[in-house]
């Protein structure tokens, strides 16, 4: 099981597909991998992703939580929506900022620009400046390295009059705003889990064991703890250890899991969408995260998670345009 | 868009001066490359993480504390390592990266991979021909001149300057001078090292906090030294200012590209040394033999 790092999780499945040995993904988001099982079944059968949804679904659901902001920004700002994207430089941002181009003009959000830092770089204030200066009132991100703390960091301090929205798995963590310096307020960024939201009846009593065991939220690659419990239930209903057998049980797996109900498709990629695993927006207020998407009203295809809030745009955001 | 460019390149430039001009010294000096220079730096940052956030200290008691401590380490790692292996130079090599790598798997044992961040001395921002700034980077940047001058005083008016500079020009006849050098050249490591701590309280807010935080900047340093030349303090200064307005041309004239800002810097060096082998205000190779 694993691995974060899409790069990474490729090289580990052709060692793991070379001795046919199941391999459970639970931390990176590459749709490439999943085509694999497509083009080359007998190959590939073995590989299966827990967590979390493909990269395809990552930018569809950062689509949703971009949609939401601009709706925002359209009713109290009064402006068009004018997004920057914030990308590190990596494998699974790619489809991300490609189908970002490609549907969001169409949808009438003008994209003012791409900045692609390094996923380890310590300052990006120049990215912001720049970022500041190009007009935008929204910046897209998909930030999963230690880029996302100065990243965070700068974007409150410099008070960029653009509302963050997208990816920044450093936001997901319970440690985030220590490790920002206190910054980082309004960050809002896709996540699995939420301190108050039940995605099942499992969600909530494994959260509360994973803060009391570990003293923090879990994040999006807690998912792992779902699939331990996917492969030990497999194990035991077929009463072996045969990789050809398990891989037909785990093909039929119907299971609720602590981030919702666990279906593979024929890629063996977990499917994503109402009444299977949607994933969350969650947003910083007043220092505490909080779950503001799917929305509360059951805007978003009539799903209702319990414990979902209003999201609230940066007070520095709508001064600056208000002015 | 050019205020921009030319504000944030001065900031990014001050950053790396300060870093560059303990690492120049203690070669100008005793001829040694430290490549645990910026292992110093992020010791620094973390011992001010740990006085100030786990016991407590107030953040300018736990700076000072942090800056004798770490500066005590780098007399003990050079007395009792460094200076027994600098007659060879790859050893020293060798040996310098291997103590920074020790300070970084010490770290990571200790604090683990997850990043930190060390308060800043003043917050808020300032706008400067219509750019806004963070304060704490003007206040590297204010830091940077102090300690430019202060070394000019230091080596140009002090007898201690009179012989570390003896002792940087030909050590042998600085010894029949009557200069102890061993001493001067401890002395000077000391100095090396504690602009290094003091560069560690100064950038580190502006820096995430991880084990290996001390990578990048050695290799950002690595190439002012190498472009201004190895030894020369004003060398250091101008080579930070061309890879500082480097990487931050990069940025905002090339977004999509903006993760190449450091490959973009390192070519440029590269170039300047295949024209210039001795970088911007070094010394020829020739000469120093």
């Amino acid at each position: 099981m694993g691995t974060i790092r899409s790069e990474a999780a490729a090289a580990i499945t052709e060692v793991a597909m070379d001795y046919e040995t199941i391999l459970l993904i639970c931390g990176s988001s590459e749709t490439k991998m999943s085509d694999n099982v497509e083009e080359d079944y007998d190959r590939y059968k073995y590989w299966f992703r827990i967590t979390p949804v493909n990269n395809t679904h990552l930018g569809a659901l950062n689509f949703q939580l971009v949609g939401l902001v601009a709706k925002k920004i359209g009713a109290e700002l009064l402006m068009p929506p004018k997004l920057a994207i914030m990308a590190e430089k990596a494998s699974w941002t790619e489809a991300i900022v490609g189908a970002a181009q490609a549907f969001l003009p169409p949808q009438g959000i003008e994209i003012v620009g791409v900045w692609q830092p390094s996923d380890k770089a310590t300052d990006v204030t120049a990215e912001l400046t720049a970022i500041k200066d190009s007009g935008a009132n929204m910046i897209m991100t998909a930030l999963s390295g230690p880029v996302g703390i100065p990243y965070a960091r700068t974007w409150e301090q410099l008070e960029v009059p653009a509302a963050s929205v997208g990816i920044n798995v450093m936001a997901q963590a319970d440690d985030f705003f220590e490790n920002t310096g206190g910054f980082g307020n309004y960050e809002f960024t896709l996540n699995d889990y939420a301190r108050d939201v039940a995605l099942s009846d499992e969600t909530l009593p494994f959260i509360d064991a994973f803060i009391e065991a570990k003293g923090e939220m879990p994040t999006y690659n807690a998912g792992t703890y779902d699939a331990v419990y996917l492969l030990k239930e497999a194990i035991e209903a077929i009463d072996s250890l045969d990789a050809d057998e398990l891989v037909v049980e785990l093909e039929e797996t119907d299971r609720v899991g602590t981030a919702g109900r666990l279906v593979f498709d024929e890629k063996h990629d977990v499917i994503w969408g109402p009444g299977y695993v949607t994933a969350l927006g969650v947003q910083w207020q007043d220092g505490e995260l909080k779950g503001v998407w799917p929305p509360a009203d059951g805007s978003w295809e009539g799903v209702v998670y319990p414990g979902i809030v209003d999201y609230q745009l940066p007070p520095w955001v709508v001064e600056f345009w208000s002015q | 868009m050019t205020e921009a460019i030319i504000v944030n390149g001065l900031v990014a430039s001050g950053v790396y001066a300060l870093l560059a001009i303990g690492f120049s010294l203690i070669f100008g000096v005793a001829r040694i490359v430290n490549l645990a220079h910026t292992a110093f730096y992020m010791l620094s940052a973390y011992f001010i993480f740990t006085f100030s956030k786990s016991v407590g200290v107030p953040l300018l008691l736990s700076i000072a504390l942090s800056i004798v401590v770490v500066t005590i380490i780098g007399i003990l790692s050079y007395r009792l390592v460094i200076a027994r292996i600098r007659q060879h130079e790859a050893t020293t090599l060798i040996v310098t990266i291997a103590l920074a790598i020790i300070m970084q798997e010490a770290l990571f044992i200790r604090y683990g991979g997850d990043p930190s961040s060390v308060p800043e001395l003043i917050s808020g921002t300032t706008e400067i021909l219509g750019v806004s700034v963070i304060n704490q980077k003007l206040l590297t940047m204010g830091v940077v001149v102090l300690l430019l001058l202060a070394s000019w005083a230091l080596l140009m008016k002090t007898r201690l300057g009179v012989a570390i500079r003896s002792t940087a020009q030909d050590r042998e006849v600085a010894n029949l001078m009557g200069i102890n050098v061993p001493r001067i050249e401890m002395i000077t490591m000391a100095i090396s090292v504690a602009v290094a701590a003091i560069a560690g309280a100064l950038i580190a807010p502006l820096f995430v906090l991880t084990p290996g935080m001390w990578t990048h900047p050695l290799v950002m340093i690595l190439a002012v030294v190498v472009l201004g030349g190895l030894g020369s303090l004003r060398g250091s200064l101008i080579g930070a200012l061309v890879l500082g307005f480097a990487e931050n041309l990069v940025v905002f004239l090339a977004p999509s590209g903006a993760f190449l800002k450091t490959s973009v810097a390192l070519t440029i060096m590269v170039i300047v040394i295949l024209i210039k082998p001795e970088g911007l205000f070094g010394i020829t190779f020739e000469e120093e033999r």
